[in-house]
C-alpha cells in the first residue's frame, strides 16, 4: 500500500522535480533567446540609425515635402521627418525578425512553423509596402499634373479631374498590394475591373446623351482642325 | 563633354568645304528656320539688301540653319536674290557674299541652329555675327545696320533688339523676363529675349565655350540664354531700335502654359548658374541705344479681360493645393479675395505680382515641387496679372504705358533683398517663406 510519502513523492516533488529538469533543459535555449531579442535590440537601433542617416544624404525629406508625402503622415499624426520615420521602421522589422528567430530557439513547433510562414511572407510585405509608397508618389504626381494642365485648359471640372485620376490610381496600387499579400485576389480584381468599366462607361453616357451637342461641336472642330481661341490669344506674350 | 573640342560637331560635311572656299568672313548673318517658306524670302532679301548697303566693303557670309523644313525653305534661301540694287540705291558691293542653307545636327531647336551659325562664325573668323528670325515681315536692311554697326565699331559686344510694340504685346517680356533680368542683372536691356541680336566674336567664342548644347538651351530658351551669358561674363551692351516687330502668325497649337515653362523656367535656371554674379547687383543702368527712335502703328490686338478675370478666378479656386506648397498664406488668402472681384474692381497689384514671381523662383530653386508643374501653375496668375494690366492702360498711350513698366522695374528691384532671402531659404533645404 502506497505511502504518504510514496504518495507524495508521486503527485508533487516528482512533477516538480522533472518540471525543474524540463526546465534546466530548456533555459539554456530561453537564455539563448534572450540573448537573441537584446542583440535584436542593438543591431534594430543601429538600423534605426544607419537608415535615418543614410535617408537623410538622399534628401527623402524634402523629396517626401515636394510630393506630399510628408504633408499625408502629417495629416495621419506622423510629425517626424519621413527619414526617422523609415529608420524606426526599418529598425522595428529588424527587431521583429530578431524575435521570430527568438521564438524559433524556443524550439516550439508551432512557433517553428510560424516562423517559415513569416519568413516566407516577408518578401511580399517588402513588395507591398513598395507599391503602396511608389504608388502614392505616382498617383499624386499625376492628379497634380492632371489639375494643372486642367486648370490651364479652362475646365471647370479640374479638381474633380485631378481627384479621379489620384483616386484611379491609388486604387489600382491598393489592388497590386492585395494581390502581392494575397488578400481577396479575385475580389479585388473584380471590383477593380467593376469600378473601371463603370466609370468609362458612364463617363462615355455622360458625354454621349448630355453633351451631344459639346461632342458634336468638338469633333467638328477636330476634324476641321479649327483650334479653339482663348480671349488672350492675340496677345504675342513673348 | 569638352565643348571646345566639340566644335565643328553640329557642322554637316558640305558646310566644311563651304568654309574652305569662303576662308573668312567679316560679317555672319544667321536666319535660324523651321517651314518658314512664307516668309523667308523677304528676310533673306532684306539681309541681303543691308549687308550690300551698309557693309559694301566687308566680306558677308549668310546662314540659313534649318531644322528639317519639308516647305522648301532652304531651297528659297538658295534661290533668293535681291536684284533691285539700282531701286535701292545699294553701292557697288566690293566685300563678297555668299550664303549657304544647311541643316543643323544636334538636339531639335533654335539653340543648335545658334550653334552650327555660332560655328560657322567662329571658323570664318567673323567680326560682328546678326541672327535674325526667319518669320519677319517687318525687317529691313536697317536693322542689320543697328544690329552690326556698334560692334562693327567696337563699340558693343551684344546688341539687343528694341522694338515699339502693342501696349498688350510682350506680356511676359514686360511683366517677367525684363525686369527680372534688369533687377538681376544691372543691366536695361528692354527686350532680352528679342530674337534678333548682333554680337561679335568675343561673344560667339564665350557662346560656344559654354557646355550647354546638350540641354534645354540647344531646344528653347537660346535667346535669354545669350543675354544672360553676355550680361554675367560683362560683355559691352547695347540695344538697337528697330521699329515695329511684325512676324508671320504664330502656331495656334502653341501652348501659353508650355510658353511660361519655357521662358520662365530658362530664367530661373540661369539664376542657378549665375546666383554668385546676380547676388552681388544692387542697382541698373542704361545701355547705349542705336537708332533714331519713331512713333510706328501696331497691329491692334484684341483682348477679353472679363474671359482672363474668369480663368484667373477659376485657377484660385482650383490650385490652391498646389500653391500652399510654396506661397504664403496671407498672399494665398490675397488672391482668394482677389479672386472674387468682377470686371470693375479687379486689380492684381504690381507689388503682389513681384511677390509671385520671388516667390516662384526660389519655389523653382528649393525644387518644392515637379519644376514643370510649378511654373505652368503660373499660368492662371500670369492671366490675372494680364487682365490687371489690360485695365491699368486702356486710357495709356505708349510712354504712360513705359512709365508703368518702369515703375514694375523698379519694385523688382525695390524688393531684391526679399528675393535673396527666399532664394536663400531654398538653398537650405527650407520652404520658401
Amino acid at each position: 500500500m502506497e505511502t504518504l510519502s510514496d504518495f507524495f513523492k508521486h503527485m508533487v516533488t516528482d512533477p516538480i522535480a522533472a518540471f525543474g529538469g524540463m526546465l534546466a533543459a530548456y533555459a539554456p535555449n530561453f537564455i539563448g533567446a534572450l540573448f537573441i531579442i537584446i542583440i535584436g535590440l542593438v543591431v534594430g537601433w543601429m538600423t534605426k540609425s544607419a537608415i535615418s542617416y543614410f535617408l537623410r544624404l538622399l534628401k527623402v525629406d524634402e523629396t517626401a515635402k515636394r510630393d506630399g508625402l510628408a504633408q499625408v503622415l502629417a495629416r495621419g499624426g506622423v510629425k517626424e521627418p519621413l527619414s526617422l520615420v523609415g529608420g524606426r521602421v526599418a529598425g522595428y522589422i529588424i527587431l521583429f525578425c530578431f524575435g521570430m528567430i527568438a521564438l524559433g530557439n524556443l524550439k516550439i513547433h508551432a512557433a517553428d512553423i510560424l516562423l517559415e510562414n513569416f519568413l516566407l511572407y516577408l518578401p511580399n510585405v517588402f513588395a507591398a509596402i513598395l507599391v503602396m509608397i511608389a504608388g502614392y508618389l505616382i498617383a499624386n504626381f499625376f492628379a497634380r499634373a492632371a489639375l494643372v494642365s486642367a486648370v490651364n485648359h479652362g475646365l471647370k471640372v479640374a479638381p474633380l479631374i485631378a481627384r479621379g485620376v489620384r483616386m484611379a490610381l491609388l486604387f489600382f496600387a491598393a489592388a497590386v498590394t492585395m494581390e502581392l499579400l494575397g488578400i481577396g485576389k479575385q475580389t479585388v480584381l473584380i471590383t477593380f475591373s467593376i469600378v473601371l468599366g463603370g466609370i468609362v462607361f458612364g463617363l462615355a453616357l455622360a458625354f454621349g446623351l448630355g453633351g451631344r451637342d459639346i461632342a458634336r461641336d468638338y469633333l467638328h472642330k477636330r476634324l476641321k482642325e479649327i483650334p479653339e481661341k482663348d480671349s488672350w490669344e492675340d496677345i504675342d506674350h513673348v | 563633354m569638352n565643348p571646345e573640342r566639340e566644335v565643328g560637331a553640329a557642322l554637316r560635311s558640305e558646310v566644311h568645304e563651304f568654309i574652305d572656299k569662303v576662308g573668312s568672313a567679316d560679317i555672319v548673318v544667321g536666319i535660324p528656320s523651321y517651314n518658314n517658306a512664307r516668309t523667308i524670302g523677304h528676310v533673306v532679301r532684306a539681309v541681303q539688301a543691308g549687308l550690300a548697303k551698309y557693309f559694301p566693303e566687308c566680306k558677308g557670309v549668310l546662314v540659313n540653319s534649318d531644322g528639317g523644313s519639308t516647305d522648301g525653305t532652304p531651297q528659297i534661301v538658295r534661290e533668293t536674290r535681291e536684284k533691285g540694287a539700282s531701286r535701292l540705291f545699294l553701292p557697288h558691293r566690293s566685300g563678297g557674299y555668299f550664303s549657304i542653307a544647311t541643316p543643323y545636327h544636334g538636339l531639335p531647336g533654335k539653340g543648335s541652329a545658334f550653334r552650327a551659325i555660332f560655328e560657322i562664325a567662329r571658323k570664318l573668323n567673323a567680326r560682328a555675327c546678326a541672327v535674325v528670325d526667319s518669320d519677319l515681315r517687318s525687317i529691313t536692311p536697317e536693322w542689320l545696320e543697328l544690329l552690326l554697326k556698334p560692334v562693327i565699331h567696337g563699340e558693343a559686344d551684344y546688341v539687343a533688339p528694341l522694338y515699339l510694340r502693342h501696349k498688350y504685346d510682350g506680356t511676359i517680356t514686360n511683366s517677367i523676363v525684363y525686369p527680372l533680368t534688369r533687377a538681376l542683372y544691372g543691366k536695361r536691356i528692354r527686350q532680352p529675349i528679342g530674337g534678333d541680336f548682333g554680337f561679335s566674336g568675343t561673344a560667339v567664342g564665350l557662346f560656344l565655350s559654354e557646355d550647354v548644347w546638350e540641354t534645354d538651351v540647344a531646344r528653347y530658351g537660346i535667346d535669354i540664354w545669350m543675354t544672360t551669358t553676355a550680361l554675367a561674363n560683362k560683355l559691352k551692351m547695347a540695344q538697337a531700335y528697330l521699329g515695329s516687330k511684325i512676324h508671320d502668325p504664330k502656331d495656334p497649337s502653341a501652348d501659353l502654359s508650355d510658353m511660361l515653362y519655357q521662358v520662365v523656367g530658362s530664367t530661373f535656371s540661369l539664376m542657378e548658374r549665375y546666383e554668385g554674379y546676380w547676388k552681388s547687383v544692387t542697382a541698373s543702368s542704361p545701355v547705349p541705344l542705336y537708332g533714331f527712335m519713331y512713333e510706328v502703328g501696331v497691329e491692334p490686338v484684341a483682348v477679353d479681360a472679363e474671359r482672363m478675370i474668369k480663368r484667373f478666378s477659376d485657377g484660385v479656386k482650383s490650385l490652391g493645393e498646389v500653391w500652399e506648397l510654396f506661397l504664403p498664406q496671407l498672399l494665398l488668402d490675397a488672391l482668394s479675395r482677389l479672386a472674387r472681384e468682377h470686371k470693375g474692381s479687379f486689380h492684381l497689384p504690381a507689388e503682389m505680382w513681384v511677390d509671385i514671381i520671388y516667390y516662384y523662383a526660389a519655389a523653382w530653386h528649393s525644387n518644392v515641387i515637379n519644376r514643370e508643374h510649378l511654373l505652368k501653375s503660373l499660368t492662371p496668375l500670369y492671366i490675372g496679372r494680364t487682365a490687371s494690366w489690360v485695365l491699368e492702360t486702356v486710357e495709356s498711350d505708349p510712354a504712360g504705358v513705359e512709365n508703368k513698366i518702369e515703375r514694375l522695374c523698379m519694385l523688382y528691384e525695390e524688393k531684391k533683398q526679399f528675393l535673396i532671402e527666399q532664394w536663400e531659404r531654398g538653398t537650405n533645404g527650407s520652404t520658401p517663406h
